[in-house]
């Protein structure tokens, strides 16, 4: 998984706060909290994050979501959560003509498809919905598959870099 | 005689004392502006910051990492990528975007010149509109080894460089390298850039900083299949990088020729089974003295190499076995090391600046989305040889990620 650091991080946490008391009752600890976590008000959270899919069975997932299979290979702020949609940019900005490309298996039908990652530029970034996978992406001399660039070069909006879309080209035959 | 009477007097005294304790201040002089102090027998670093997502406010910081000093900083503009420290001339070169309107309007690029003392802005030299916006910092500008030219990596997305004469002052010459990349200085006049064929670029510029030969390497590595990362580290002579799937590689130049060494394993098998591999931005480091590098790592799968290292294995050069691990504090996105014989190691590390049992509440209740609403990145100081950690330096701007050592000026050795 992409956000598999956090739970090493967590594991991290978890091992020192061992050295400070005892093995056991940390994992008591961490026990408590999760047969408590029933009684916070919060659990609709859950229930939100865990809804059903708004883009139909077969694009399943959340495009407001890093986990959403299309952006196995991007590296960038969502512009679902910015003003514009997977494949569309937010008001105010263009669409970058040159970008880079990731091929990412729909879970719905098995298939492989080829994303092309579009920038969205004009504006500052966006800041929302920060996003960071890497199936594929190859340093920048390798530029076709390069995550690492800011692919608003080149466009009428020069640099400007404000999100990225995630665009089906087709099927990787 | 009640008890206030009685009290009056001690009360009185007391009073008395407190206003004789505490004099008047002195009115403080107005207009005073600190400078750097001499960086002779101090750690001293700077971290490029691109600010993201305010891309128009890049940042160089500069931090005392003995004392944990925060000791000023500079603002570069658009989508910065990196500063450039001169050895011989106490100045801070730095390229940079900035647009007439923000983020709108005309893009001008120079190369700017900041005051090694006083921080200052000493003056600019415009530089074609076309400089290279990447994440990773590393390899898109240097200083040829003699500190004479300046060399900015361009992107359009054809790609080319800059060529400047620092020390004149002016721009020379733009060169063409097609189907290449990041760049990496060999010489005083010469330098590498990485290709997307497996090959590298060998530019030597003449006198004046026109080009004098280009010239393009045998296929010396593989980038389909396990492309070198551009967090290459200069020893000497040689070049150091290592490859996404966990290959040492080094490149030794003598100017004219590059020779490519057997790659060797970061990982044996039984590391490799246990997904061991590479992580973060500027991930590798080396202490020329003692000839040992210090790579950051982590446990995830292959897509992962990108992630924060939790670990840094540190390798002797000479037979490539692993001699040491350091378990990090806090989980890094970059490393740097000092190279004097007290040395320390940096770690650019994300914090998550809530009690443990509150990041445990969110990570549970909320999910690890709104925990990383909370994550700050900090420059972490350990001392190299122990791995002991020394201090922590926080509130370091948006996004640092480029970790430079900015040791003392040396004296320019004569020309004669």
């Amino acid at each position: 998984m992409n956000n598999n650091w956090l739970d090493l991080w967590l594991e991290k946490r978890t091992r020192q706060a061992a050295r400070m008391t005892s093995r056991r009752s940390v994992i008591r600890g961490i026990g408590s909290l999760l047969v408590g976590a029933g009684a916070y008000p919060l659990l609709p959270v859950w229930r939100n994050s865990a809804q059903a899919d708004p883009a139909g069975d077969a694009d399943p997932g959340d495009p407001q979501n890093c986990d959403y299979w299309r952006y196995c290979a991007i590296d960038g702020f969502l512009c679902a959560c910015c003003g514009g949609k997977v494949n569309t940019c937010p008001p105010g900005t263009i669409m970058s003509p040159v970008t880079w490309l990731g091929t990412c298996r729909n879970p719905s039908d098995g298939k492989d498809y080829i994303i092309s990652y579009n920038d969205c530029c004009g504006n500052s970034p966006c800041g929302r919905c920060m996003c960071n996978r890497n199936e594929g992406d190859t340093p920048a001399y390798l530029p076709a598959t390069s995550n690492n660039i800011n692919w608003c070069t080149g466009s009428s909006a020069d640099i400007a870099y404000n999100c990225s879309t995630a665009i089906i080209l087709g099927i990787d035959e | 005689m009640s008890l206030l009477n009685a009290l009056r007097a001690p009360l009185l005294a007391l009073v008395s004392c407190s206003s004789l304790v505490y004099a008047n201040l002195e009115p403080d002089p107005l207009f005073i502006v600190e400078q750097l102090k001499s960086r002779a027998d101090r750690h001293v670093v700077t971290v490029s910051d691109f600010s993201i997502p305010a891309a128009t406010d890049g940042r160089v910081h500069i931090i005392d990492t003995d004392t944990g000093d925060y000791l000023g900083m500079f603002s570069t503009g658009y989508w910065y990528s990196g500063v450039n420290l001169p050895r011989t001339e106490n100045i801070l070169v730095s390229p940079e975007t900035h647009f007439s309107r923000s983020t709108r309007g005309e893009r001008i690029d120079v190369v700017s010149f900041y005051d090694g003392d006083t921080l200052e802005f000493q003056g600019e030299v415009s530089i074609p509109p076309k400089r290279f916006t990447p994440v990773k910092m590393q390899g898109t500008s240097l200083i040829t080894a003699d500190d004479r030219f300046l060399v900015v990596l361009n992107h359009t997305p054809a790609t080319s460089v800059s060529v400047v004469d620092f020390v004149a002052r002016r721009f020379v010459t733009e060169i063409d390298i097609s189907g290449c990349f990041n760049i990496y200085p060999t010489g005083d006049r010469s330098f590498l850039s990485i290709c997307g064929d497996g090959t590298f670029l060998q530019i030597t510029l003449d006198d004046q900083g026109q080009l004098s030969s280009l010239q393009k390497t045998d296929t010396l590595f593989n980038a389909l299949a396990d492309p070198l990362s551009v967090s290459g580290v200069q020893d000497g002579k040689s070049w150091h990088f290592i490859s996404q799937k966990g290959f040492f590689h080094s490149f030794l130049t003598d100017g004219k020729q590059l020779i490519a060494n057997e790659p060797w394993s970061l990982f044996n098998d039984k590391e490799r089974e246990e997904d061991w591999r590479i992580s973060g931005l500027q991930h590798l480091a080396v202490h020329q003295q003692s000839q040992q590098a210090y790579v950051l790592v982590h446990q995830g799968p292959p897509e992962s190499f990108e992630d924060p290292g939790t670990h840094i294995w540190v390798y002797d050069l000479a037979s490539g076995n692993r001699i040491n691990e350091i378990e990090l504090e806090r989980m890094a996105i970059s490393i740097a090391v000092s190279q004097d014989s007290q040395a320390q190691l940096y770690s650019i590390a994300a914090n998550f600046n809530l009690p443990f049992l509150f990041q445990m509440y969110l990570y549970l209740m909320e999910g690890e989305k709104s925990l990383e609403k909370h994550l700050k990145l900090v420059l972490d100081v350990y001392e190299l040889n122990s791995g002991e950690f020394l201090r922590s330096i926080d509130e370091i701007g948006n996004y640092p990620s480029y970790i430079q050592v900015w040791p003392a000026t040396v004296k320019a050795e004569s020309n004669d």
